[in-house]
């Protein structure tokens, strides 16, 4: 963070903070509130966490947990299981849910095929009567308690409790399987974009339309975009939607990681980019019309704001409203705005946006 | 068994109903043990080549398939059995289109358990279109995009985690577009653009690292990039292109260059719980700021009404973009029971957006003159969601969200002798919106969902926003052994009424899809249906004022797209398979073909309204023969047609056969 800018101060006749120092020390206050709250939040749920007693319906996490164990239950190490599932244990070394047994730094229930299905002692005595998490029988969201044992930890979950997906019973499981996976380091159970297309049968129609990005191709993923296990909150529109769309440079639109070149700043920003983000204009799964564009023709597009009718923008007079007898549009010449602002997502010469 | 029988079900019936490129199941993979290490590959190569017939402009766009040899896939795997390698334990490639495809995507992983761990993503795009806003042709590119991300882990899994990353994203290539120019007065005349050629030169680079420390039962990440982003690259006249236009304003002499740079730190902050077993607490806190320096010089000579000054001009112009963003965020999860998910959100975001420029314009007003903008965005959002499982197989959901957004603008114009100032002009936005949803299990095999959010805002910023709108949207999913049956609707409409004319949106997706696997001869059919519709209506004022007389008018867009798959994989004979699939996407407007729209336009100045539709017709059937010759080898022969055409008045389109003859290998 740089030094607060000053500059001189009349009424003090002494330096003071200038209009962009005084934003740097709004974002300063930003962070001291938002650290101030964190760690006040922090500190509540660190102790209770482990004294937690399970309710008696929730069976899955009571077999994890020692204190609900009958007497003889135990970790019995994955080497026995592979007696038995041998076929299993042959693919596993290249499972990432090895690296736990390689390493041997996890308990014994946080590791190996117990990590996931419990305590094997009465399994191994009586495979059909004994008492083991069998992922096939069990609701998706015990699944997902079971995954999220270890993995809630993790940066890009942080958001999963209330990601779409698992507020709409979508568990770990619809997506991943861990036996039988398609790709080794995401687990996921079918190529990621068939994955996806299995619910959204809607985007997938985008997808194959003439113009689109390039994910049934193979260049892009949908989690360039889209994080599945839940995302941070909007930083443009109205925050709340879309809902599960990554940020890009921390705290900005995706379509920034790649096409940076419409990142900015500028020294004249197009402003509905910046609040209401590039959908405003453009498709980001597929259109019917170049350059992903909303409508075929920029002008009838860039009308639907620029329509010169009240109560919209910043002005609110229609925003910019063109004067009429030098943008009359039944003139063909005027029907390309493009060709004249050809800057339209940000300019650093013209406030137009024509050079 | 059943459950992998459901996987393969899930996978082909996706497979076969998207275009595809090449297959990606279904091949001959090789894998043994060696050393200690278990490898498995399989790499598909062969030959392409593409037959194009009508406008190679859209099809360059759209498609973009060309002759020659490719290694269209491969996939390769090592690991070690014990998890104890020397060097590595886990060393993974995966790679398609390579050797000249268009589309190019490699990704590669490399670990040692507990010692690091290195991930590549690379991807490279060919991009060609030459297709503006529609058809006139004055702007293109013929660009090539490579993006490569590293990141290195070190001490994976561990306590303390070390990231070390970094990303390089060029794009470069010629491109062509266009100027507005402008009379003495600084007024535009739409007639007097100039056309230019570039050598598009950008480049973006990233550098970032990052700690994470898991203790007091909790997980700490701190990491902090610089991003530097570099574009340059001359632009020189290109009048004497041809045109599809004729208000091309010749120049004698065009040159400019408009050189920028920028640099953005990043830092982020981020705490959460290890353990959500009854509260969750995750937060996260991202600062970024970022400033871009441009300077942008214009020689511009040639008839007086492009320039001034006795039909020379020149500008020099240096600007200063500062942007500071700061967004965070702070969640609490709480988990009373297994049947109560409770979570609260509140995020705050704001954005300051600083820039100032210098002008020097000889033939203008020659003194040198200022110009300042700023836009301000400040954001603050709560949502609370809650999800209730009722009973076993029955769940509800339930949300309520606030959003309140103040967008603040200003900016100014100085001379030596005056100066223009636009005061700071606010909106302030408060949106309440509020969701629920059902979520009705029955069996292990069937799924239903349905969903409504019903939204209101205040004073929206433009008027396609959201103000009063309301979505649904429903899913339906039945699973057995052999077959799935899914069906899915969703509704969205937004109207954002106005003194005058108001703006109103509908969006309705409606869809079904079947799938049927037999299980013992492994033949697959599949088939879906959806219709996307799309209506919009707005208000224009005082646009077409000097045409019809009319100074009113009602800009009319509407789209109805269907999109059809039907595929099908049999085993002709033993080792001989066959995929076979028929993809149709076509989009009917508003309905019946209007032929008084024109052939370079999608739109119709309709006494008071302004229609706008583009009837078009996209379609692709394709065949793939696979011939199983040994247990590692493959012969494959694919065909895929590409058949694209507008129904507007004069019939403009491509149509393409692209085939292929490879062979896939397992080593």
């Amino acid at each position: 963070m740089s030094p607060v800018r000053t500059e001189p101060c009349p009424r003090r006749g002494s330096w003071c903070p200038s209009r962009a120092g005084q934003a740097q020390i709004r974002h300063v206050k930003w962070f001291v509130n938002w650290l101030a709250l964190t760690l006040f939040i922090a500190l509540v749920p660190v102790t209770p966490a482990a004294e937690v007693e399970w309710p008696p319906e929730h069976r899955v996490l009571r077999t994890f947990d020692e204190t609900h164990w009958p007497p003889g239950q135990q970790f019995l190490g994955s080497q026995i299981c592979q007696g038995c599932h041998p076929a299993v244990w042959k693919d596993f070394p290249s499972n990432p849910h090895f690296r736990s047994v390689a390493s041997a730094n996890r308990p014994a229930s946080h590791t190996g095929c117990e990590g996931c299905h419990g305590p094997a002692g009465f399994h191994v005595i009586d495979a059909n009567n004994g008492k083991i998490v069998k992922f096939p029988e069990i609701e998706p969201s015990q699944a997902q308690d079971v995954c999220l044992r270890c993995h809630s930890e993790d940066m890009g979950k942080m958001h999963i409790r209330r990601s779409a997906h698992l507020t709409g019973e979508i568990g770990c499981t619809s997506c991943h399987s861990i036996h039988s996976p398609h790709e080794t380091a995401t687990l996921l159970a079918t190529e990621q974009r068939e994955g996806c297309y299995e619910c959204h049968r809607e985007i997938e129609a985008r997808f194959n339309l003439p113009f689109k990005h390039r994910v049934n191709e193979g260049a892009m993923d949908c989690t360039d975009c889209h994080n599945p296990h839940g995302a941070p909150l909007a930083t443009w529109r109205t925050a709340h939607s879309p809902r599960m769309v990554s940020h890009g440079m921390g705290n900005d639109l995706p379509c920034t990681k790649c096409h940076s070149d419409k990142r900015g700043p500028f020294v004249h920003e197009h402003p509905p980019v910046r609040v209401e983000g590039c959908p405003a204009c453009h498709n980001p799964h597929g259109s019917t019309n170049p350059r992903l564009l909303n409508r075929p023709t920029a002008f009838t597009l860039c009308l639907e704001c620029h329509n010169d009718i009240g109560g919209f923008g910043l002005r609110a007079t229609g925003i910019v409203p063109p004067s009429p007898w030098f943008h009359n549009l039944a003139d063909p010449a005027f029907r390309e705005c493009v060709l004249c602002h050809s800057r339209i997502h940000g300019s650093n010469a013209d406030p137009k946006f024509r050079r | 068994m059943k459950r992998l029988h459901l996987i393969a079900l899930c996978g082909c019936q996706v497979a076969f109903a998207q275009q595809p490129v090449t297959y990606s199941s279904g091949f001959p993979q090789a894998s043994r043990e060696s050393g200690g290490f278990s490898v498995s590959n399989s790499f598909e190569f062969g030959y392409r080549f593409a037959n194009v017939g009508g406008d190679h402009d859209l099809y360059r766009a759209s498609v973009n398939f060309n002759d020659g040899l490719r290694l269209f896939r491969g996939d390769l795997r090592v690991n070690s059995l014990d998890g104890k390698g020397t060097v590595i334990d886990e060393f993974s490639l995966r790679t398609s289109g390579s050797a000249g495809d268009p589309y190019v995507a490699h990704t590669v992983r490399l670990g040692k358990n507990r010692l690091y761990r290195y991930d590549l993503r690379y991807r490279q795009v060919k991009y060609h279109n030459r297709l503006p806003s529609l058809w006139s042709g004055e702007h293109g590119l013929a660009v090539e995009r490579s993006m490569q991300t590293h990141n290195i882990t070190l001490m994976p899994d561990s306590r303390f985690e070390v990231v070390l990353g970094y990303d390089r994203n060029g794009r470069s290539g010629p491109g062509f577009g266009s100027v507005g120019t402008t009379d003495n007065f600084g007024v535009l005349d739409a007639r007097n653009y100039l056309r230019y050629q570039v050598d598009l030169r950008q480049s973006n680079r990233q550098y970032r690292a990052g700690l994470t420390a898991k203790f007091a039962g909790l997980a700490w990440t701190a990491s902090h990039a610089v991003d530097l982003y570099e574009e340059d690259g001359p632009q020189n006249d290109a009048s004497g292109l041809p045109s599809a236009t004729s208000n091309v304003q010749p120049v004698g002499e065009f040159d400019r260059s408009q050189p920028f740079h920028g640099r953005t730190p990043i830092t982020t902050l981020a705490i959460r719980t290890r353990k959500d077993r009854v509260v969750g607490f995750n937060s996260r806190f991202v600062y970024a700021s970022g400033t871009r320096n441009s300077t942008l010089m214009d020689r511009i000579a040639g008839p007086d009404s492009a320039t001034t000054a006795g039909g020379f001009r020149e500008a020099f112009i240096v600007g200063d973009a500062n942007r500071e963003q700061s967004s965070g965020e702070a969640s609490i999860v709480l988990l009373p029971s297994p049947r109560w998910t409770i979570t609260n959100t509140t995020a705050f975001h704001n954005t300051r957006l600083d820039g100032d420029a210098s002008y020097v314009e000889l033939g203008f007003f020659r003194d040198e003159y200022l110009r300042f903008s700023h836009l301000g965005v400040r954001r603050i959002s709560n949502a609370t969601e809650a999800n209730y499982r009722v009973v076993k197989s029955l769940s509800l959901y339930g949300a309520y969200r606030l959003s309140a957004r103040r967008a603040r603008s200003s900016g100014a114009l100085q001379y030596p002798q005056f100066r223009f100032g636009q005061e700071l002009e606010a909106v302030h936005n408060k949106l309440h919106s509020g969701a629920s949803g059902v979520r009705w299990l029955p069996g292990r095999n069937v799924r239903a969902s349905f969903d409504l959010e019903i939204g209101r805002a205040d004073q929206p910023l433009t008027p396609t926003s959201e103000r009063r709108f309301h979505n649904q949207s429903a899913r339906f999913r039945w699973r057995s052994k052999d077959v799935t049956l899914g069906a899915y609707y969703k509704n969205r409409s937004n109207d954002n009424p106005t003194e005058l004319l108001a703006f109103s949106s509908k969006s309705r997706s409606v869809g079904a899809h079947a799938s049927w696997v037999h299980p013992g001869s492994g033949v697959v059919i599949d088939g879906g249906y959806g219709l996307l519709r799309l209506d919009s209506s707005t208000g224009i004022l005082n646009l077409f004022t000097s045409d019809d007389g009319s100074e009113r008018l009602r800009s009319v867009y509407a789209s109805s797209i269907h999109s059809l798959n039907l595929a099908t994989r049999v085993s002709l004979v033993e080792r001989i398979s066959l995929h076979a699939a028929y993809n149709l996407t076509k989009d009917t407007g508003s309905g019946a073909v209007d032929t008084r729209f024109s052939r370079q336009s999608a739109y119709l100045l309709d006494g008071g309204i302004l229609r706008t539709s583009l009837p078009m017709s996209y379609h692709s059937p394709q065949a793939r023969l696979s011939i199983t010759m040994r247990s590692n080898l493959a012969l494959n022969l694919g065909w895929q047609y590409y058949g694209y055409s507008e129904s507007i008045a004069g019939i403009r389109g491509f149509r393409s056969h692209v085939c292929y003859t490879s062979l896939t290998v397992g080593f």
